[in-house]
């Protein structure tokens, strides 16, 4: 942000954009409402503008958007996992499910009741951070990668639960026809977008202002602090336990929310779609999009399902349009694994910090090239204690 | 990698360690054997003849389960060797397999178009013993020296270059580099089943009441060849040697003068041939090979190796026969539909009263 | 950012040439219009999805590509891909029916391929009254009241938009329990499924029959397609001597390893399955008989479909002539989808005024209950919730000489 713009526009407005940053920085939590407020009125209408509306129109990019944001919301809420405390979790989808199916189970004819949106979120929520304490309570003193395969582990048997239990869970069929958000004033029709748009912009707006709290606070830094070195934040007094577990608890608990706004959305809940790749997609969101900044996730978030949804499915359609000679013979629709799999590889090779990397994590990168990642560790240690 | 044995004193040397690790394994396949009884006879003791039923169907289900795991252990070896020597979780592993699996298919049958005049056109089982012995061999050693360079070669290209990066990175690198390996072997072959020429004839011997196929004593001798050469190569040998060091320290193991990207290689390297021949042995065993092998076999022998406690050779190779006897007993039982859960759940209460796996060890955090 | 430059080169790419493809008026039509597809085309869901994307080409070709006076067109852009990560995913088919019903031109859908999509499909499809033919659906919930498709039909749950040309589960699995007890005269089974909703939907229509006329399963296990290993299941059930095995699944699912390790286990029983295992001969690639080989010598498989039918060589004749292979999996059911689109739209198409008279059209003249359709499949009607009137099942067993299915005979449940 600084550097190259700063001296645009002459100093007078140099100044009026010092002044605004430092308003920004003072009240980030403002500053993140009102920056999603933004994005939130410029993402219609960017739709609209070729060479998006040649894609396809409006209405429709809006709902691919509702979608891309419930991704967001998995990824910030992965993010605290991953990204903030450093814990390694291979199957974050479990916990999408379970506030899925909780939503299910509150609001379908199969369950027979209909509670209200807003208190079924918070359920969801806590239904899911609950399953994560069960789950995090004996596992999180493990090593990092014991803890990596618990988690998969974890993932891999919660689809199964749901799927062999038919008859809580109605198996593979599945649990449909859920009843959609009723906020009150506002309908919920199936075919109009913009409701569960703005709702979910409103959604994401409320967990990133949650999560910058979060970071900056105590908790932040003593999740950072357990990232750079568990054993002298331990021997420091810390709680590594205790702080872990509220780290893996509040991811859940985001993964609960995204659930429920997802389940209420698609009007269904079945065990396909809560499956590892899920839980392996939002990883590589995470550390595409740059771990530990809000920012980063969330956007490669939205870039990745964006690309994964409505690129690659496209191709095929762009190139036959567009009547390129070789690239149109071709099905690209097969390829999407192999395109997707080589993005991912390349990334990494060229930018392993990832598209928008934390400040804190590009001096962590080079810093353990040149050794001072015991300065930097000593630095987090003593900004958790004050 | 191996327990070191500088904990016992001189004067109270034990049985060798293959020689304990054979009475161990003995006594495990018995037990296994009486608890297979048990559960079959108490789940349907009404019927007629149950008792004698147990009994042979258990002996039927050991050997299947020895057959399995001898294949799970050796893609877990493979698993665990990374893992142990650059902190790796090697997602496309499971892949690396597939494709030996393949490999071998494309030698005994024909090469994809346009090479296909390449490979050896076999459509059946060999009856001449020495003519299948050496296409047998011919078989393992082109597939085990394939999988051995590709493994090389994606390590060097994919791996290599974010040995300073967070760990996470190569981890998605790997996702990546097993979307790619399935992709590729999807379009080459297709999404069905492929058939491959079952080699060895379909002779059955009986013992104690099981019929066990001749390609399954084939399997298990020969992984337990294959094991026992991998722990002679990395106690007995220099490169073995530097292996164990850098798996222990690594800086330290190049003040040492070992060769870290040489040592690193040859690791991939045998990993990657391992995997190759555990492919050879699903093409041969279950006659069928499919793109989609690589995640769940990877997800099975990453699990393995995290059992047995992972960077541990003879804790991944316990911990395959340990998965495929779990997933044997519960399909025993009735439960298939449970199993993939039950060993998830039998590993997370394992990992919670030992939490560095069985043979693991507690590696303090790295200051 | 590197994507973002393509993309944006892209867009501007497309926006150039964007105007040579509007559905525009064009040589004595009254317009074009596109009929969507929508099926998952990634991993193995494709091996079965990419005949029924031919079949729905070949059968507007065969109309001659103008119907009704309105010119049919099936562009890349309309036919959409509801996987995800190589799976089907429901969401992504939700967003697909959502771009479908929101383009104007699309005045019919021929999809999706599994039920679970097709449960987050109809509540969209049918509140913009959009028409949509599944080849492949079927899953009772979906159109029956009693197995609560009112759920997923609320916003006009009399105006039906969703038929399908394929007979419910429940009529396919008691067909094979019935020819298993009546025709084999056996008395026990063993059932294994796939656990996914088509292959233990029939399995359970299966046991349910078979269990309440006198048999008995002796052990029913259920294992995903990706199971590789099935010697301990089969162990365990060879131990209960089951007189036959039931399959619930389709090949891709493992049908010709189950019958491999079954026969090599010495468990040498007739092995039934739906017509999952229906989908062709030795010669055609990844058909059951291919895999199975000699192994396939006591095998049985059920269709939901007439079996003798004069359509049936005849589109057996073109396909392979336009495409070179034998036609597989739904490819019959999908070319039926799509002359009931066709013949809708002969129909109605000269009284309608804009496309958008025509979608509303197109639907009601298709789910018309007393319009009988002549098809590859043979004919049929539709009810008033959707289903097909067809509810013969025919009944088929290998032959070694021709290497093929053999028609033994059929059975129509028409109650």
């Amino acid at each position: 942000m600084s550097g190259r713009l700063a001296n645009i526009g002459g100093p007078g407005f140099t100044s009026f954009r010092s002044r605004v940053r430092d308003i920004a920085e003072t009240h980030r939590s403002l500053t993140i409402i009102v920056a999603m407020a933004i994005v939130g009125l410029l993402l219609p209408i960017l739709a609209t503008v070729p060479p998006f509306s040649i894609f396809q129109p409006q209405d429709v990019w809006l709902n691919g958007f509702s979608n891309a944001g419930v991704f967001v919301l998995l990824a910030l809420g992965l993010n605290i996992v991953v990204g903030l405390a450093g814990l390694l979790d291979l199957g974050y989808a479990a916990f999408f499910a379970i506030g899925a199916y909780a939503y299910a189970y509150g609001a379908s004819p199969f369950s027979g009741i209909h509670a209200p949106f807003i208190a079924m979120l918070l359920i969801g929520a806590l239904v899911a951070a609950t399953f994560g304490v069960l789950l995090g309570a004996p596992t999180l003193r493990l090593r990092g990668d014991y803890l990596a395969i618990v988690t998969l582990g974890f993932g891999e048997i919660v689809p199964i639960v749901f799927l062999n239990a038919e008859k809580y869970t109605e198996g593979t069929n599945g649990i449909g026809g859920i009843y959609p958000p009723d906020i009150p004033f506002v309908e919920f029709g199936i075919l109009n977008p913009w409701p569960f748009y703005g709702l979910v912009i409103v959604l994401v707006a409320i967990v990133m202002v949650f999560i910058y709290r979060l970071q900056e606070s105590r908790i932040g830094r003593a999740w950072m602090a357990i990232r750079e070195d568990e054993l002298a934040a331990a021997s420091n007094g810390l709680n590594t336990v205790t702080t872990k577990l509220l780290a893996f608890a509040l991811g859940a608990s985001t993964a609960g929310f995204a659930g429920v706004f997802n389940a209420a959305k698609l009007t269904l809940v079945s065990p396909d779609q809560f499956l590892s790749t899920v839980s392996f997609s939002i990883l590589a969101m995470v550390v595409l999009g740059g771990m530990g900044n809000i920012w980063g996730v969330a956007l490669g978030a939205f870039v990745i399902y964006t690309i994964q949804i409505v690129l690659l499915k496209q191709l095929n359609a762009f190139f036959g349009e567009l009547h390129v000679p070789i690239l149109q013979d071709i099905n690209f629709v097969q390829y999407q694994f192999l395109l997707y799999g080589l993005a991912l590889v390349l990334m990494m090779l060229f930018r392993p910090e990832g598209l928008f990397p934390s400040q804190r994590r590009k001096r962590e990168l080079h810093a353990a090239d040149a050794g001072e990642a015991e300065a930097s560790a000593v630095a987090a240690l003593d900004e958790s204690i004050t | 990698m191996t327990s070191p044995r500088s904990s016992t004193p001189v004067a109270q040397r034990r049985l060798p360690f293959g020689v304990r690790l054979a009475i161990w394994g003995v006594v495990g396949i018995l037990l296994y054997y009486v608890f297979l009884v048990a559960a079959q006879y108490f789940t349907n003791p009404d019927a007629p003849d149950a008792f004698n039923n147990s009994i042979k169907t258990s002996a039927q289900q050991v050997s299947n389960a020895l057959v399995l795991g001898a294949i799970y252990a050796l893609v877990a070896l493979g698993y665990t060797m990374v893992y142990g020597i650059i902190e790796l979780i090697n997602f496309a592993h499971g892949d690396v397999f597939m494709v030996g699996a393949f490999v071998s298919l494309f030698f005994l049958t024909n090469a994809p178009a346009p090479l296909d005049f390449l490979g050896l056109h076999l459509t059946g089982s060999i009856a001449e013993p020495i003519v299948l012995i050496i296409v047998l061999i011919a078989a393992f050693l082109v597939a085990m020296a394939f999988m051995g360079l590709v493994n090389v070669t994606i390590e060097r290209f994919a791996y290599r270059p974010l040995r300073h990066a967070p760990r996470v990175a190569p981890l998605i690198t790997a996702i990546g580099v097993s979307l790619i390996l399935q992709n590729i072997m999807q379009i080459i072959v297709g999404t069905g089943d492929r058939k491959v020429p079952e080699l060895v004839p379909n002779i059955k011997i009986g013992f104690l009441g099981a019929d066990i196929r001749l390609i399954s004593i084939v399997i298990f001798l020969v992984a337990i060849a294959l094991m026992t050469g991998l722990q002679f190569f990395v106690s007995r040998t220099r490169l073995g040697r530097a292996m164990r060091a850098t798996a222990q320290d690594q800086q330290a193991a190049q003040l040492m003068g070992v060769d870290l990207n040489l040592t690193i290689a040859m690791t991939f390297l045998i990993g990657g041939a391992l995997a190759g021949a555990a492919g050879v042995f699903q093409g041969q065993y279950f006659g069928f090979v499919r793109f989609d092998l690589g995640f769940n076999a990877g997800l099975k022998a990453f699990t393995a190796a995290v059992l047995g406690g992972i960077g541990n050779l003879t804790g991944a190779a316990i911990g395959g026969f340990a998965i495929a006897f779990i997933e044997v007993f519960t399909q025993a039982v009735g439960q298939a539909r449970w199993s993939q859960a039950i060993v998830f759940v039998v590993l997370i209460v394992v990992l919670v009263f030992r939490p560095a796996g069985i043979f693991g060890q507690q590696i303090g955090e790295r200051a | 950012m590197k994507l973002r430059k393509v993309g944006a080169i892209a867009g501007i790419g497309v926006l150039v040439l964007a105007g040579c493809n509007q559905g525009g008026t064009s040589g004595g039509t009254k317009g074009t219009i596109n009929i969507g597809i929508e099926l998952p085309q990634q991993g193995s869901e494709l091996a079965g999805t990419q005949p029924e994307i031919n079949a729905i080409k070949l059968a507007v070709k065969d109309s001659g590509g103008t119907v009704g006076g309105w010119k049919i067109e099936i562009p890349n852009s309309v036919i959409l891909d509801d996987a995800k990560d190589g799976v089907h995913d429901p969401q992504t088919g939700a967003q697909n029916m959502q771009a479908l019903a929101s383009n104007a031109n699309v005045i019919a859908v021929i999809g999706p391929q599994n039920s679970s999509v097709a449960k987050v499909q109809i509540p969209i499809s049918n509140a913009a009254g959009l028409l949509q033919c599944s080849a492949a659906n079927t899953n009772e919930g979906l159109t029956k009241p009693q197995f609560g498709a009112l759920d997923i039909r609320k916003t006009n749950p009399t105006k039906i938009n969703y038929v399908r040309v394929v007979t419910t589960d429940d009529y396919q699995g008691p067909a094979a329990a019935r020819y298993i007890l009546q025709n084999l005269k056996l008395k026990t089974v063993y059932i294994i499924d796939s656990t996914d909703t088509f292959g233990k939907g029939i399995a359970d229509n299966f046991q349910k029959y078979f269990t309440d006329n006198g048999g008995t399963v002796v052990a029913r296990d259920g294992a995903p397609k990706t199971t590789t290993d099935y010697t301990a299941l089969l162990t365990a059930a060879k131990s209960k001597n089951p007189a036959s095995i039931y399959f619930g699944g389709v090949t891709a699912d493992g049908g010709a390893r189950i019958l491999k390790t079954a026969i090599q286990l010495g468990l040498n029983v007739p092995f039934v399955g739906p017509d999952g295992i229906f989908d062709g001969s030795a010669k055609t690639k990844d058909s059951f008989l291919n895999l199975a080989g000699d192994d396939a010598k006591n095998s049985y498989a059920t269709a939901a479909a007439v079996g003798d039918y004069p359509g049936r060589a005849d589109f057996t004749a073109k396909y392979k002539a336009e495409f070179q292979t034998d036609p597989t999996g739904y490819s019959a059911t999908a070319y039926s989808c799509a002359q009931v689109v066709l013949d809708a739209l002969k129909r109605v198409g000269p009284t309608a005024t804009d496309v958008k008279d025509l979608r509303e059209k197109v639907r009601a003249a298709a789910v018309d209950t007393s319009v009988t359709y002549t098809s590859v499949i043979g004919s049929f009607k539709f009810d008033e919730n959707g289903d097909t009137s067809q509810k013969i099942i025919s009944f088929y067993t290998y032959d070694p000489a021709t290497q093929d299915w053999a028609f033994k005979e059929q059975l129509d449940f028409a109650k």
